[in-house]
């Protein structure tokens, strides 16, 4: 159990920069998620952060202390890797036990036929035994211990590759991508089991994903990553509520948040096509911006109505609510997601307009920066 | 629906037009192996099995008839002390030049993996002499060990006398008398004839055995060590493995297996088959001391022409081989595959 410092990581393979100054302080104790779209260093990170790798600038400190000139081995870290990197020649209970063995035999100890001769070997081993039992009891694979992980399906080599982590109680859990072997059904299910370990153990986790869902459904704070450069580090529904870069936005959410161009007046009135935005102003006046709006902030109304006309080209039920794709006559595309019962009104082929709703619009410049908007109800 | 009605209506019309059908593509299918099967049979099979008719007989090349001779033959294999020489110095050389040559070619293998530049450059030069046709390396052998102008003797004696002489005569060592270690006494006699002494000849053989074995073992491995995920050695890492010692066995031993297994059985066979070196430098001698199996099947069976006792060491080291493959097929085999 300890916080993690990251100061300013830099890192480059050869000419191509992966990491541009990374900073995060990750609490004691939190569940953090690292995501971002593969590429974009977020997995570099993580093996930074484990000794793995060698950054080229900044500094690393776990529990205030600086790991930097650090092997591997002495971080006390544990790390869950995406192939799992079970050994394959060892049964569950001996993969399991090797983290105990390294640490807790002394270099004789460990021989392969004289160790169990020298003195204290019988003691050592008993507590590892026990020790190794009360993980994979926690973790419900007590029946497979004598199999080799090749005789396991994905979802057991993985809590084996948990247990193998858990088992020597570290001052962090640093996982790699764990989930991204398993089928869909599998993966919500460990999802939960992760998130559950985690409470349980009360331990930091640092948690690599490309998965927004996963990142959204288990972290305390979403660490967004994209292009070497941390964009923002926020609780979950921050993330999505509030994001500071049209890059988050566009990353996180299911599905995805509508872009549209807009115009600033001098007034600071906002315009979408030729229909204003009542209520929505902007500080920035006078210029072209981006508007945002997530799927469930713009709702499809008849064709009189006061919004952008546009025309309904695919509808897709996913029972409980419906998405509607839309052709703006102004040009683009854009998603809507509506209740279900918006099916009995709408279908693909139909003519209809947009309507969005200011108070959940997003602002952002051209650059891509988040710009502040005042919303001013009308009387 | 109707087809299945039909199915029901005219099953044994149907089943007995099927069961034509498949003996028909059973015939066909066989027609298909059998240019195999036969080749198989005439290259491979039949000449082993007239070596192993003809090693109970006492036919040469050329008679017309022969004599059968029971176990005669087998008798004097096992019981001549010429052809027990011959079991011996096969033996010696499999059991001297397998493990050191394996031992040294994952060594040398594990070095050049762990290089960063230049492992192209020691691969090749490691691979030299499994390239260079060992006949023609063995006359360079030849100049380099004869006794007086060779090179190693020449060098040998030139440390005589110098401080060469005072480290390896051993004399600093407590205890140690260094005027009765080898080099002194010879320095102060000679150096050996490294090919033409019995004790020297068959270790002279195995070095330069294991010599052009180690770089082909070297390419093997190097071949296995690219299959070992590197996330192993992560994972080894973060679990405390501290020394190269340990992730060695805890990591690359164990992944390198199917591959120790299949040099294992390549080496030996091949140490097994060993004749070049012997027929250009030594001739099996001297006192038949590298006397090895396959020199004594040339000098019996198209020397001398005793095709019937040819065949029986034939038979032997036929045995030897299988040997050998069985057991690495049973014995090994199933532990290194995970």
């Amino acid at each position: 159990m300890a916080s993690v410092t990251i100061r300013d990581i830099e890192k480059s393979f050869g000419s191509v920069n992966v990491l541009n100054g990374v900073s995060v302080d990750i609490e004691d104790g939190e569940f953090i998620v690292l995501v971002g779209p593969s590429g974009c260093g977020k997995s570099t990170l993580l093996r930074i952060i484990a000794g793995l790798e060698q950054q080229n600038a900044g500094n690393i400190s776990i529990a205030d202390e600086l790991v930097d000139n650090l092997h591997a081995s002495h971080r006390d870290i544990a790390m869950v890797f995406q192939s799992y990197a079970l050994y394959p020649h060892l049964t569950v209970a001996n993969n399991i036990s090797v983290p105990l063995h390294m640490r807790r035999l002394s270099f004789l100890q460990r021989l392969p036929l004289l160790g169990r001769f020298m003195p204290g070997h019988k003691e050592i081993m008993d507590g590892i035994k026990r020790d190794v039992d009360e993980v994979t009891e926690t973790l419900g694979i007590g029946a497979l211990m004598d199999r080799k992980p090749g005789q396991l399906s994905g979802g057991q080599r993985q809590r084996v590759a948990v247990g193998r982590a858990m088992v020597r109680h570290p001052r962090a859990f640093l996982m790699d991508e764990p989930l991204s072997n398993l089928d869909a059904e599998l993966r919500v299910h460990m999802r939960a089991e992760i998130a559950e370990l985690h409470r349980r153990l009360a331990t930091t986790f640092i948690y690599v994903t490309h998965d927004q869902a996963e990142a959204m459904t288990m972290a305390d704070r979403v660490a967004v990553m994209m292009d070497g450069d941390l964009l923002q580090v926020d609780t979950p529904s921050n993330v999505y509520k509030n994001p500071t870069d049209i890059r988050v936005a566009e990353f996180i959410g299911s599905p995805k948040i509508n872009i549209l161009a807009a115009q600033v007046d001098g007034a600071g009135k906002i315009t979408v096509g030729d229909r204003m935005l009542s209520g929505l102003y902007s500080s920035v006046k006078g210029e072209d911006i981006q508007v945002g709006v997530r799927p469930e902030a713009l709702t499809l109304a008849d064709i009189k109505a006061e919004g952008l006309p546009c025309r309904i080209v695919h509808h897709e039920n996913m029972g409980s609510e419906a998405y509607f794709h839309a052709e703006l006559n102004i040009g683009g595309r854009v998603i809507s997601r509506m209740d279900a019962s918006a099916l009995d009104t709408f279908a693909t082929g139909q003519e209809a307009s947009i309507v969005i709703d200011p108070q959940n619009a997003l602002l952002f410049g051209k650059e891509g920066q988040r710009l502040a908007s005042k919303i001013e109800v009308a009387a | 629906m109707s087809e299945q009605t039909t199915s029901v209506e005219n099953p044994p019309k149907r089943g007995a037009s099927l069961k034509a059908a498949e003996a028909r593509t059973r015939l066909i299918s066989y027609l298909f192996c059998l240019p195999a099967i036969s080749l198989m049979i005439i290259i491979l099979l039949v000449p082993i099995f007239i070596a192993g008719v003809l090693s109970f007989t006492d036919y040469s090349l050329g008679n017309t008839d022969f004599n059968w001779q029971g176990t005669k033959n087998y008798e004097r294999i096992f019981g001549r002390s010429s052809y027990q020489k011959m079991l011996w110095a096969s033996a010696t050389y499999v059991l001297v030049v397998v493990p050191a040559s394996i031992g040294l070619g994952l060594g040398a293998a594990l070095l050049i993996n762990s290089l960063r530049r230049f492992g192209d450059f020691y691969k090749a030069i490691y691979f030299l002499p499994v390239m260079a046709a060992l006949l023609a390396m063995a006359i360079v052998w030849d100049f380099a060990l004869h006794p007086t102008i060779g090179i190693v003797n020449k060098t040998l004696a030139s440390g005589c006398g110098t401080l060469v002489e005072g480290f390896f005569s051993w004399g600093w060592i407590p205890g140690v008398n260094g005027a009765e270690s080898w080099y002194s006494t010879s320095c102060a006699d000679e150096f050996p004839h490294w090919l033409g002494e019995k004790k020297y000849a068959i270790w002279t053989i195995c070095f330069i055995g294991i010599w052009q074995a180690v770089g082909f073992n070297m390419v093997l491995y190097l071949a296995g060590l690219t299959g070992v995920p590197r996330e192993l050695y992560h994972a080894a890492a973060i679990d405390g493995v501290r020394s190269g010692w340990e992730r060695f066995r805890l990591v690359t031993w164990p992944m390198l297996g199917p591959t120790t297994v299949f040099v294992v059985t390549i080496t030996a066979i091949r140490s097994f088959q060993v004749f070049d070196t012997v027929e250009a430098l030594t001739e099996g001698g001297p006192a038949k001391s590298t006397y090895v199996m396959m020199y004594a099947i040339f000098e019996k069976a198209i020397r001398e022409n005793l095709v019937g006792f040819g065949s029986a060491i034939t038979i032997v080291f036929l045995g030897f081989v299988l040997i050998i493959t069985l057991s690495q097929r049973y014995l090994v085999e199933r532990r290194v595959h995970y």
